[in-house]
Protein backbone atom coordinates (compact mmCIF):
# COMPACT_ATOMS: atom_id res chain seq x y z
CA UNK A 1 0.00 0.00 0.00
CA UNK A 2 1.12 3.60 -0.91
CA UNK A 3 1.71 6.22 1.78
CA UNK A 4 -1.50 8.06 0.11
CA UNK A 5 -3.50 4.98 1.26
CA UNK A 6 -1.91 5.04 4.87
CA UNK A 7 -2.71 8.17 5.17
CA UNK A 8 -6.32 8.06 4.30
CA UNK A 9 -6.53 5.09 6.67
CA UNK A 10 -5.30 6.33 9.76
CA UNK A 11 -6.35 9.93 8.68
CA UNK A 12 -2.96 11.62 8.93
CA UNK A 13 -1.90 14.83 7.61
CA UNK A 14 1.19 15.37 5.21
CA UNK A 15 4.36 16.99 7.29
CA UNK A 16 6.72 17.21 3.75
CA UNK A 17 7.29 15.31 0.96
CA UNK A 18 4.21 15.87 -1.10
CA UNK A 19 5.84 14.65 -4.01
CA UNK A 20 6.67 11.05 -2.81
CA UNK A 21 3.41 9.98 -1.26
CA UNK A 22 2.87 6.93 -3.90
CA UNK A 23 5.88 4.72 -2.87
CA UNK A 24 4.76 1.87 -2.31
CA UNK A 25 5.29 0.73 1.67
CA UNK A 26 6.11 -3.54 2.41
CA UNK A 27 6.40 -3.26 6.26
CA UNK A 28 6.02 -1.17 8.88
CA UNK A 29 8.52 -0.63 11.60
CA UNK A 30 6.55 0.86 14.77
CA UNK A 31 8.72 1.89 17.84
CA UNK A 32 9.76 5.03 20.37
CA UNK A 33 13.31 2.89 20.78
CA UNK A 34 16.00 3.97 17.88
CA UNK A 35 18.19 0.88 18.10
CA UNK A 36 15.21 -1.55 17.73
CA UNK A 37 14.51 0.65 14.53
CA UNK A 38 18.22 0.45 13.97
CA UNK A 39 18.18 -3.67 14.52
CA UNK A 40 15.56 -4.45 12.14
CA UNK A 41 15.69 -6.58 8.72
CA UNK A 42 12.63 -5.26 7.21
CA UNK A 43 13.02 -3.78 3.86
CA UNK A 44 10.64 -1.01 2.03
CA UNK A 45 9.05 0.12 5.83
CA UNK A 46 7.62 3.05 7.33
CA UNK A 47 8.66 3.83 10.84
CA UNK A 48 5.95 4.59 12.91
CA UNK A 49 6.91 7.00 16.19
CA UNK A 50 5.74 9.45 18.87
CA UNK A 51 9.68 10.72 19.22
CA UNK A 52 9.89 13.99 17.00
CA UNK A 53 13.38 14.31 17.47
CA UNK A 54 15.83 14.78 14.22
CA UNK A 55 17.67 11.38 14.87
CA UNK A 56 14.24 10.11 14.29
CA UNK A 57 15.16 11.40 10.50
CA UNK A 58 18.36 10.48 10.65
CA UNK A 59 17.53 7.29 11.67
CA UNK A 60 14.72 7.01 8.65
CA UNK A 61 17.67 8.10 6.20
CA UNK A 62 20.24 5.98 7.14
CA UNK A 63 17.88 2.81 7.11
CA UNK A 64 16.73 3.61 3.53
CA UNK A 65 12.96 3.90 5.40
CA UNK A 66 10.69 4.94 2.84
CA UNK A 67 8.59 7.73 5.17
CA UNK A 68 8.13 8.22 9.04
CA UNK A 69 4.55 8.67 10.77
CA UNK A 70 4.48 10.38 14.46
CA UNK A 71 1.70 9.61 16.64
CA UNK A 72 -0.01 11.08 19.23
CA UNK A 73 0.12 14.49 17.81
CA UNK A 74 3.44 15.00 17.72
CA UNK A 75 5.25 17.22 15.05
CA UNK A 76 8.58 16.81 13.96
CA UNK A 77 11.00 19.77 15.04
CA UNK A 78 11.75 21.93 12.62
CA UNK A 79 15.46 20.87 12.01
CA UNK A 80 14.16 17.27 11.17
CA UNK A 81 11.86 18.91 8.80
CA UNK A 82 14.72 20.06 6.84
CA UNK A 83 16.78 17.15 7.29
CA UNK A 84 13.50 15.10 5.52
CA UNK A 85 13.30 17.81 2.56
CA UNK A 86 16.73 16.41 1.67
CA UNK A 87 17.09 13.10 1.96
CA UNK A 88 13.18 12.30 0.55
CA UNK A 89 11.91 11.08 3.61
CA UNK A 90 8.14 11.76 3.41
CA UNK A 91 6.34 12.93 7.01
CA UNK A 92 3.01 12.49 7.96
CA UNK A 93 1.52 13.08 11.81
CA UNK A 94 -1.63 11.61 13.06
CA UNK A 95 -3.45 12.20 16.33
CA UNK A 96 -3.59 8.17 17.65
CA UNK A 97 -1.51 6.72 19.40
CA UNK A 98 1.03 3.92 18.39
CA UNK A 99 -1.18 1.29 19.35
CA UNK A 100 -4.07 2.61 17.90
CA UNK A 101 -2.10 3.54 14.86
CA UNK A 102 -1.10 -0.36 14.50
CA UNK A 103 -4.45 -2.03 14.69
CA UNK A 104 -6.03 0.27 11.72
CA UNK A 105 -2.92 -0.87 9.63
CA UNK A 106 -3.24 -4.58 10.61
CA UNK A 107 -4.38 -6.90 8.08
CA UNK A 108 -3.13 -4.33 5.00
CA UNK A 109 -0.47 -7.38 4.18
CA UNK A 110 2.01 -4.97 6.13
CA UNK A 111 3.04 -7.81 7.95
CA UNK A 112 6.58 -8.47 7.12
CA UNK A 113 9.12 -11.03 8.75
CA UNK B 1 -2.09 3.23 30.82
CA UNK B 2 -4.42 6.17 28.63
CA UNK B 3 -3.92 8.21 31.40
CA UNK B 4 -0.07 7.77 31.59
CA UNK B 5 -0.18 8.65 27.78
CA UNK B 6 -2.61 11.46 28.45
CA UNK B 7 -0.30 12.76 31.12
CA UNK B 8 3.45 12.12 28.78
CA UNK B 9 1.25 14.54 25.88
CA UNK B 10 0.53 17.41 27.94
CA UNK B 11 3.77 17.46 29.22
CA UNK B 12 5.74 17.37 26.32
CA UNK B 13 3.37 19.98 24.93
CA UNK B 14 4.23 22.22 27.69
CA UNK B 15 7.94 22.03 27.11
CA UNK B 16 6.91 22.98 23.52
CA UNK B 17 5.44 26.08 24.32
CA UNK B 18 7.76 26.95 26.71
CA UNK B 19 10.51 27.08 24.27
CA UNK B 20 8.39 29.37 22.31
CA UNK B 21 8.34 31.65 25.17
CA UNK B 22 11.60 31.56 25.37
CA UNK B 23 11.92 32.82 21.90
CA UNK B 24 9.19 35.69 22.65
CA UNK B 25 11.50 36.51 25.79
CA UNK B 26 15.17 36.68 23.48
CA UNK B 27 13.28 38.26 20.93
CA UNK B 28 13.04 42.04 21.27
CA UNK B 29 10.47 44.65 19.78
CA UNK B 30 13.14 46.04 17.93
CA UNK B 31 13.79 42.31 15.96
CA UNK B 32 10.07 42.32 14.91
CA UNK B 33 9.06 45.84 14.31
CA UNK B 34 8.19 47.46 11.43
CA UNK B 35 10.34 50.79 11.23
CA UNK B 36 8.57 52.58 7.97
CA UNK B 37 5.79 54.05 10.01
CA UNK B 38 3.46 56.50 8.82
CA UNK B 39 2.82 60.03 10.56
CA UNK B 40 1.51 62.82 10.59
CA UNK B 41 2.49 66.40 12.09
CA UNK B 42 0.13 68.34 14.59
CA UNK B 43 -0.46 70.77 12.32
CA UNK B 44 -2.04 68.02 9.51
CA UNK B 45 -5.91 68.20 9.13
CA UNK B 46 -8.20 65.45 10.13
CA UNK B 47 -9.14 65.64 6.34
CA UNK B 48 -5.32 65.39 5.75
CA UNK B 49 -4.82 62.51 8.45
CA UNK B 50 -7.85 60.33 6.86
CA UNK B 51 -6.56 60.55 3.64
CA UNK B 52 -3.11 59.09 5.33
CA UNK B 53 -5.32 56.56 7.01
CA UNK B 54 -7.25 55.40 3.59
CA UNK B 55 -4.58 55.21 1.70
CA UNK B 56 -2.30 52.94 3.46
CA UNK B 57 -5.24 51.19 4.97
CA UNK B 58 -4.26 51.83 8.98
CA UNK B 59 -6.55 51.99 11.33
CA UNK B 60 -4.37 54.52 13.38
CA UNK B 61 -1.61 56.82 12.92
CA UNK B 62 0.52 58.08 15.42
CA UNK B 63 1.39 62.15 15.21
CA UNK B 64 4.89 63.26 15.37
CA UNK B 65 6.66 66.61 16.20
CA UNK B 66 10.28 66.32 15.22
CA UNK B 67 9.90 62.87 15.62
CA UNK B 68 9.21 62.89 18.62
CA UNK B 69 5.61 60.89 19.38
CA UNK B 70 2.83 63.45 20.68
CA UNK B 71 -0.42 61.57 20.27
CA UNK B 72 -2.42 59.44 17.93
CA UNK B 73 -5.39 59.77 16.09
CA UNK B 74 -7.43 56.23 15.67
CA UNK B 75 -10.16 55.62 13.28
CA UNK B 76 -13.04 56.58 15.78
CA UNK B 77 -11.79 60.07 16.32
CA UNK B 78 -12.15 60.68 12.53
CA UNK B 79 -15.11 59.51 12.95
CA UNK B 80 -16.03 61.56 15.79
CA UNK B 81 -14.68 64.23 13.63
CA UNK B 82 -17.25 63.96 10.51
CA UNK B 83 -20.15 63.45 13.26
CA UNK B 84 -19.59 66.86 14.01
CA UNK B 85 -18.19 68.51 11.35
CA UNK B 86 -14.79 69.10 12.73
CA UNK B 87 -12.76 67.96 9.75
CA UNK B 88 -11.06 70.94 9.13
CA UNK B 89 -9.66 70.55 12.97
CA UNK B 90 -5.82 70.10 13.41
CA UNK B 91 -4.49 66.42 14.68
CA UNK B 92 -3.33 68.36 18.06
CA UNK B 93 -6.75 69.58 18.90
CA UNK B 94 -8.30 65.99 18.61
CA UNK B 95 -5.45 63.26 19.21
CA UNK B 96 -5.39 61.33 22.22
CA UNK B 97 -2.09 62.43 23.95
CA UNK B 98 -1.80 59.42 26.62
CA UNK B 99 -0.66 57.09 23.89
CA UNK B 100 0.23 53.45 25.03
CA UNK B 101 3.42 52.58 23.97
CA UNK B 102 5.77 50.26 23.98
CA UNK B 103 9.40 50.40 24.58
CA UNK B 104 12.27 49.10 21.60
CA UNK B 105 14.37 47.06 23.79
CA UNK B 106 11.81 45.53 25.31
CA UNK B 107 10.95 41.71 24.96
CA UNK B 108 8.25 40.67 22.42
CA UNK B 109 6.97 38.94 25.26
CA UNK B 110 6.14 41.65 26.92
CA UNK B 111 4.68 43.52 24.27
CA UNK B 112 2.31 41.19 23.42
CA UNK B 113 1.27 41.28 27.19
CA UNK B 114 1.11 45.03 26.90
CA UNK B 115 -1.37 44.57 23.78
CA UNK B 116 -3.22 42.30 25.67
CA UNK B 117 -4.13 44.93 28.87
CA UNK B 118 -4.97 47.88 26.45
CA UNK B 119 -6.84 46.01 23.70
CA UNK B 120 -4.68 47.27 21.11
CA UNK B 121 -3.48 45.13 18.33
CA UNK B 122 -1.14 47.72 17.42
CA UNK B 123 1.27 49.79 19.35
CA UNK B 124 3.77 52.55 18.62
CA UNK B 125 7.45 52.15 19.44
CA UNK B 126 9.28 54.27 21.52
CA UNK B 127 13.28 54.26 22.13
CA UNK B 128 14.69 55.59 25.17
CA UNK B 129 14.45 59.18 24.25
CA UNK B 130 10.67 58.86 23.46
CA UNK B 131 11.57 59.06 19.47
CA UNK B 132 9.14 57.08 17.51
CA UNK B 133 10.68 54.66 15.60
CA UNK B 134 8.65 51.45 14.92
CA UNK B 135 5.11 50.31 14.90
CA UNK B 136 4.63 46.57 16.54
CA UNK B 137 1.48 44.60 15.69
CA UNK B 138 0.77 40.54 16.75
CA UNK B 139 1.08 39.83 13.35
CA UNK B 140 4.88 41.19 13.05
CA UNK B 141 5.33 38.73 15.77
CA UNK B 142 3.59 35.78 14.10
CA UNK B 143 5.52 36.67 11.08
CA UNK B 144 8.88 36.90 13.00
CA UNK B 145 8.03 33.20 14.79
CA UNK B 146 7.32 31.95 11.39
CA UNK B 147 10.25 33.03 9.86
CA UNK B 148 13.01 31.96 12.69
CA UNK B 149 11.15 28.05 12.04
CA UNK B 150 11.76 28.07 8.34
CA UNK B 151 15.20 29.60 8.78
CA UNK B 152 15.95 26.37 11.07
CA UNK B 153 14.82 23.98 8.06
CA UNK B 154 16.54 25.76 5.41
CA UNK B 155 19.80 26.04 7.89
CA UNK B 156 18.92 22.25 8.57
CA UNK B 157 18.60 21.81 4.91
CA UNK B 158 21.72 23.25 3.40
CA UNK B 159 24.16 21.16 6.08
CA UNK B 160 22.33 18.08 4.84
CA UNK B 161 23.45 19.07 0.99
CA UNK B 162 26.71 19.95 2.23
CA UNK B 163 27.34 15.76 3.36
CA UNK B 164 27.30 15.12 -0.12
CA UNK B 165 30.38 17.25 -1.13
CA UNK B 166 32.48 16.15 1.96
CA UNK B 167 35.62 15.67 0.40
CA UNK B 168 38.45 13.39 1.97
CA UNK B 169 41.15 14.15 3.89
CA UNK B 170 44.69 14.07 2.07
CA UNK B 171 45.62 10.78 1.51
CA UNK B 172 49.07 9.72 3.15
CA UNK B 173 50.42 5.98 2.80
CA UNK B 174 46.89 4.49 2.55
CA UNK B 175 44.93 4.26 -0.80
CA UNK B 176 41.50 4.91 0.25
CA UNK B 177 39.96 8.35 0.30
CA UNK B 178 39.93 8.76 4.51
CA UNK B 179 37.30 10.67 5.99
CA UNK B 180 37.45 12.32 9.98
CA UNK B 181 34.93 13.34 12.32
CA UNK B 182 35.26 14.84 15.55
CA UNK B 183 32.45 13.51 17.31
CA UNK B 184 31.39 15.20 20.66
CA UNK B 185 29.62 14.05 23.60
CA UNK B 186 25.71 15.05 24.00
CA UNK B 187 26.13 16.44 20.88
CA UNK B 188 23.21 14.84 19.20
CA UNK B 189 22.07 17.74 16.93
CA UNK B 190 24.96 16.15 14.95
CA UNK B 191 24.45 12.58 15.68
CA UNK B 192 24.95 10.60 12.57
CA UNK B 193 27.09 13.21 10.08
CA UNK B 194 29.53 10.44 9.63
CA UNK B 195 27.07 7.64 8.90
CA UNK B 196 25.24 10.07 6.45
CA UNK B 197 28.43 11.75 5.17
CA UNK B 198 29.94 8.07 4.23
CA UNK B 199 26.61 7.14 3.36
CA UNK B 200 26.66 9.76 0.45
CA UNK B 201 30.12 8.59 -0.59
CA UNK B 202 29.41 4.92 -1.13
CA UNK B 203 26.25 5.93 -3.54
CA UNK B 204 27.68 7.97 -5.18
CA UNK B 205 30.49 4.71 -6.22
CA UNK B 206 27.14 2.73 -6.61
CA UNK B 207 27.63 0.57 -3.85
CA UNK B 208 24.75 -1.78 -2.96
CA UNK B 209 21.92 -0.01 -0.65
CA UNK B 210 21.82 -3.51 1.52
CA UNK B 211 25.65 -2.95 2.08
CA UNK B 212 25.27 1.07 2.53
CA UNK B 213 22.80 0.28 5.17
CA UNK B 214 24.64 -2.14 7.46
CA UNK B 215 28.00 0.71 7.21
CA UNK B 216 25.50 3.15 7.73
CA UNK B 217 23.93 1.59 11.01
CA UNK B 218 27.01 0.53 12.36
CA UNK B 219 28.64 3.55 12.09
CA UNK B 220 25.38 5.35 13.63
CA UNK B 221 25.52 3.57 16.77
CA UNK B 222 29.51 3.59 17.03
CA UNK B 223 28.56 7.53 16.99
CA UNK B 224 25.64 7.56 19.47
CA UNK B 225 28.30 5.52 21.53
CA UNK B 226 30.77 8.28 21.64
CA UNK B 227 27.91 11.26 22.07
CA UNK B 228 25.91 9.33 24.88
CA UNK B 229 28.87 7.29 26.52
CA UNK B 230 31.95 8.81 26.14
CA UNK B 231 33.97 12.31 27.19
CA UNK B 232 34.11 12.96 23.03
CA UNK B 233 35.88 11.28 20.25
CA UNK B 234 36.82 10.95 16.67
CA UNK B 235 35.57 8.49 13.94
CA UNK B 236 37.79 7.70 11.00
CA UNK B 237 36.57 6.29 7.69
CA UNK B 238 38.45 4.76 4.79
CA UNK B 239 37.25 4.34 1.81
CA UNK B 240 38.42 1.83 -0.49
CA UNK B 241 37.51 0.74 -3.91
CA UNK B 242 36.08 -2.75 -2.47
CA UNK B 243 36.36 -1.74 1.20
CA UNK B 244 34.77 0.17 4.21
CA UNK B 245 37.21 0.44 7.38
CA UNK B 246 36.15 2.65 10.23
CA UNK B 247 37.96 3.34 13.48
CA UNK B 248 36.51 5.08 16.51
CA UNK B 249 38.59 6.38 19.21
CA UNK B 250 37.46 8.38 22.05
CA UNK B 251 38.64 10.03 25.48
CA UNK B 252 37.46 7.55 27.82
CA UNK B 253 35.97 6.73 30.17
CA UNK B 254 36.06 3.50 29.27
CA UNK B 255 34.33 0.28 29.29
CA UNK B 256 35.40 -1.67 32.55
CA UNK B 257 33.66 -4.94 31.29
CA UNK B 258 33.80 -5.05 27.99
CA UNK B 259 32.29 -8.61 27.33
CA UNK B 260 29.25 -7.64 29.58
CA UNK B 261 28.96 -4.34 27.16
CA UNK B 262 29.23 -6.63 24.14
CA UNK B 263 25.71 -8.07 25.41
CA UNK B 264 22.43 -7.42 24.15
CA UNK B 265 20.27 -5.75 26.67
CA UNK B 266 23.07 -4.53 28.53
CA UNK B 267 23.03 -0.56 29.19
CA UNK B 268 24.59 2.00 31.30
CA UNK B 269 22.72 4.98 29.45
CA UNK B 270 21.42 7.97 30.88
CA UNK B 271 17.79 8.99 31.16
CA UNK B 272 18.55 11.89 28.63
CA UNK B 273 19.77 9.12 25.92
CA UNK B 274 16.81 6.84 27.06
CA UNK B 275 14.19 9.41 26.04
CA UNK B 276 15.81 10.24 22.67
CA UNK B 277 15.69 6.62 21.53
CA UNK B 278 18.32 5.45 22.08
CA UNK B 279 20.28 3.11 25.56
CA UNK B 280 18.60 -0.07 24.83
CA UNK B 281 21.69 -1.90 25.01
CA UNK B 282 21.58 -3.27 20.98
CA UNK B 283 24.30 -0.84 19.69
CA UNK B 284 27.63 -3.07 20.08
CA UNK B 285 25.80 -6.20 19.19
CA UNK B 286 24.16 -4.57 16.47
CA UNK B 287 27.15 -3.23 15.10
CA UNK B 288 28.62 -7.03 15.48
CA UNK B 289 26.24 -7.79 13.50
CA UNK B 290 26.44 -5.63 10.89
CA UNK B 291 30.01 -6.00 9.71
CA UNK B 292 32.32 -8.24 8.22
CA UNK B 293 35.27 -8.12 11.41
CA UNK B 294 35.07 -6.12 14.29
CA UNK B 295 36.88 -5.45 17.34
CA UNK B 296 37.22 -3.16 20.04
CA UNK B 297 39.43 -2.48 22.36
CA UNK B 298 38.49 -0.79 26.13
CA UNK B 299 39.19 -0.88 29.79
CA UNK B 300 38.13 1.40 32.49
CA UNK B 301 39.88 4.60 32.67
CA UNK B 302 40.75 4.65 29.46
CA UNK B 303 40.16 5.50 25.65
CA UNK B 304 37.27 2.85 23.98
CA UNK B 305 38.66 1.88 20.54
CA UNK B 306 36.65 -0.07 17.84
CA UNK B 307 37.50 -0.72 14.64
CA UNK B 308 35.58 -2.58 11.81
CA UNK B 309 35.43 -3.00 8.42
CA UNK B 310 32.70 -3.96 6.04
CA UNK B 311 33.56 -5.27 2.34
CA UNK B 312 31.29 -4.47 -0.53
CA UNK B 313 31.17 -7.95 -2.64
CA UNK B 314 28.04 -9.61 -2.47
N1 LIG C 1 32.39 4.61 23.63
C1 LIG C 1 32.00 4.10 24.82
N2 LIG C 1 32.54 4.58 25.96
C2 LIG C 1 32.17 4.08 27.15
N3 LIG C 1 31.26 3.12 27.31
C3 LIG C 1 30.69 2.59 26.20
C4 LIG C 1 31.02 3.06 24.91
N4 LIG C 1 30.31 2.36 24.02
C5 LIG C 1 29.56 1.49 24.73
N5 LIG C 1 29.78 1.62 26.05
C6 LIG C 1 29.20 0.81 27.13
O1 LIG C 1 28.64 -0.36 26.57
C7 LIG C 1 27.25 -0.43 26.86
C8 LIG C 1 26.52 -1.12 25.75
O2 LIG C 1 26.58 -0.33 24.55
P1 LIG C 1 25.45 -0.51 23.47
O3 LIG C 1 25.34 -1.96 23.14
O4 LIG C 1 25.73 0.42 22.34
O5 LIG C 1 24.13 -0.12 24.22
P2 LIG C 1 23.59 1.33 24.65
O6 LIG C 1 24.39 2.35 23.93
O7 LIG C 1 22.18 1.29 24.22
O8 LIG C 1 23.76 1.42 26.14
C9 LIG C 1 26.85 0.98 27.12
O9 LIG C 1 25.70 1.10 27.91
C10 LIG C 1 28.07 1.53 27.83
O10 LIG C 1 28.09 1.15 29.19
MG1 LIG D 1 24.77 2.29 21.92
Amino acid sequence: MTIRDIMEKCDAELVTGEELLDREIKAVCASDLLSDVLATEKQDFMLITGLCTPQVVRTAELMGSLGVMYVRHKYPLQEAIGMAKVHEVPLICTKDDLFETCCKLAGCGLEQF
Amino acid sequence: MSDAISLGTAKTKQQDISIISELMYQLKVRDVMTKNVHTVAPENTLREVQAVMRDNKISGVPVASDGKLVGIISLDDIIRALDFGEMDSTAEDKMTREVQTVGVGVSVIKAIDEMEQCGFGRLPVIDRDHYLVGIVTHWDVVKKLIFLLQDVVLKAEARERSLADATPAPANEVEGATYEFDVCKDDFENAGIAASTVKKQLQKMEVSPAVIRRIAVAMYETEINIIIHSLGGKMTAEIFPDRVRVISKDEGPGIANVEKALTEGFSTASAKAREMGFGAGMGLPNIKRCVDDFKIESAAGESTTITFGVKFNI
